[in-house]
């Protein structure tokens, strides 16, 4: 399985990142394309994270015109499962932030996007 | 009050339902002479806006019967957490707390809602006085500020490239506007539509800015976000409606890639179609409008803008081209068929290529090809690819 993220929109122009996730037997490993972010999950955190994306394409798409927020950011998925298909959704907005990124793909996605974001920041300071 | 040696003093003295009947059904003298009275008395505006919008706005009972309505502002910190509302800091008539972000916030809404009932005699978000709720300091480094439905939540920027999100009129009156536009056409928040909804955020965000400042159309700076960026960040806005894709050029933050005309439109899933992105066009257009009648831009471009965003023939699913037509009939309404208020507004969309040549039609009746209404629901005159 390899997972892919973007966030985008927001009322700022150009805070869009995107991250890809590739599993292998040790875990998963995060990067950041264009940047030197890299982040290794262990075995545990990387099981649960293909769980959590196996459960939401069991879901199938949500209608995230549907929400009510406005400026929102928007985060999109994409899944690459072993028979080789790749599956694209764009995960729901979420209203009340979100402490428990374990619990929730649209909050882990958040959460790491944040990351990410903020390790480019990072780079600018220096 | 009206003034006593008006021409048509003796409207000043009839009640307003009896002002609307003549309005309906009398002479087209009588009925100009009517509009006249109710337009020169701040109490009887509100009068004047639910006849010139029959079948259209709803206007607050407060409006009607005198009362000013009163602001119910309530402000929340959520201390760097996603947690809402966050922590109760200060409410209506309470005075201004140490932190600067709530005062801001409180302000920026206060404003805002004067804005909104002094111009168009909008008692607040939904008309009937909706409370203006709002959270501070939502998340860590959060660069963005957005509503939610229910409130309106601001982010403290990360410093090094976004200020605190309170800092700027425009973006708070920009968030309330989308509290505006749900509860009137509810527009879909998802290409054409979608960007018109981020545009009339733009629209009357920039409006608020202008009216606080007290500022012509040709004294504005047109800019949305100004202020926003961080120092040393290579730009002057998030957005410039008056030149739209000039607003930033940074090695960290990009270009800004905003479109002024329909020949640059972008299609890209990203950002629920681009709403952030092709909402350039009709900013852009909307700015051209107020240009070109000149004076206070909220006055007439702004009224118009406002008659059609309340329009009930403004439906959710609107693209570019819908809207523009709307907004033609209602300044024809308003100001006149053969007035130079609809004209502008006519070549604004003409320059903008929303709608197709040619531009001499202000005046005439337009056919459904020339209105653009034969185009795809969701398609530029001839849209690039992204
Ligand atoms: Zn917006």
């Amino acid at each position: 399985m390899e997972i892919s993220f973007a966030r985008s929109g927001g009322f700022t122009p150009a805070t869009n990142v995107s991250g890809t996730i590739h599993f292998d037997s040790s875990g998963a490993h995060i990067s950041a394309a264009g940047t030197s972010y890299r982040r290794d999950l262990p075995a545990e955190e990387a099981k649960q994270l293909q769980d959590l994306a196996t459960a939401k394409l069991a879901q199938g798409p949500a209608e995230p015109a549907n929400s009510p927020v406005r400026d929102g950011f928007q985060y999109d998925l994409s899944v690459k499962t072993g028979d080789g298909k790749t599956h694209k959704l764009t995960l729901p907005t979420e209203t009340q932030g979100s402490s428990n990124a374990a619990s929730n793909i649209t909050s882990w996605v958040e959460h790491e996007a944040q990351k990410i974001w903020e390790h480019g920041l990072a780079n600018i300071q220096k | 009050m009206c003034i006593p040696n008006r021409a048509h003093s003796i409207y000043c003295i009839l009640p307003p339902h009896i002002l609307i009947n003549i309005a309906k059904r009398g002479t087209p003298e009588q009925r100009d002479a009517v509009l006249e009275t109710l337009s020169v008395d701040q109490s009887l505006r509100a009068v004047r806006s639910q006849f010139s919008l029959l079948g259209g706005n709803k206007i607050a009972h407060e409006s009607l019967t005198g009362t000013p309505p009163q602001k119910q502002r309530t402000i929340y910190d959520a201390k760097t957490t996603q947690v809402l509302p966050g922590t109760f800091v200060r409410a209506e008539g309470q005075p201004p707390v140490g932190d600067q972000a709530v005062n801001e916030a409180f302000d920026g809404l206060g404003n805002t809602f004067d804005f909104y009932f002094k111009s168009y005699q909008r008692n607040s978000i939904d008309n009937a006085g909706l409370r203006l709720n709002a959270t501070v300091h939502y998340g860590s480094k959060y660069d963005n500020a957005f509503w939610n439905g229910q409130e309106m939540i601001f982010g403290d920027g990360d410093g090094v490239i976004f200020n605190n999100f309170t800092s700027c009129i425009d973006v708070i009156g920009h968030e309330l506007t989308h509290g505006v536009t749900g509860s009137e056409a509810n527009l879909v928040y998802q290409g054409q539509s979608g960007a018109l909804n981020e545009s009339i955020s733009d629209v009357f965000g920039s409006c608020v800015k202008q009216f606080v400042k007290n500022q012509t159309a040709d004294q504005a700076d047109w800019l949305i976000g100004e202020g926003l960026l961080a120092k040393g960040i290579q730009g002057v806005a998030l957005r410039s409606m008056k030149a739209p894709g000039t607003a930033f050029d940074d090695p960290n933050l990009g270009k800004d890639d905003q479109p002024a005309d329909m020949a640059h439109y972008v299609q890209t899933a990203s950002d629920n179609g681009g709403v952030h992105t092709n909402s350039g066009i009709p900013n852009h257009a909307f700015y051209l409008v107020a240009a070109a009648i000149g004076g206070y831009s909220w006055l007439k471009a702004g009224q118009v803008w406002y008659d059609t965003v309340t329009d009930p023939r403004l439906k959710s699913n609107a693209n570019f081209a819908t809207f523009a037509n709307l907004t033609i009939l209602n300044a024809g309404r308003r100001y006149g068929s053969s007035s130079p208020e609809k004209a502008a507004v006519n070549n604004a969309w003409h320059q903008v290529g929303v709608l197709k040549q040619p531009l001499s039609v202000s005046s005439q009746p337009l056919n459904p090809s020339q209105r653009g209404e034969t185009r795809p629901s969701n398609g530029g005159t001839q849209p690039s690819q992204r």
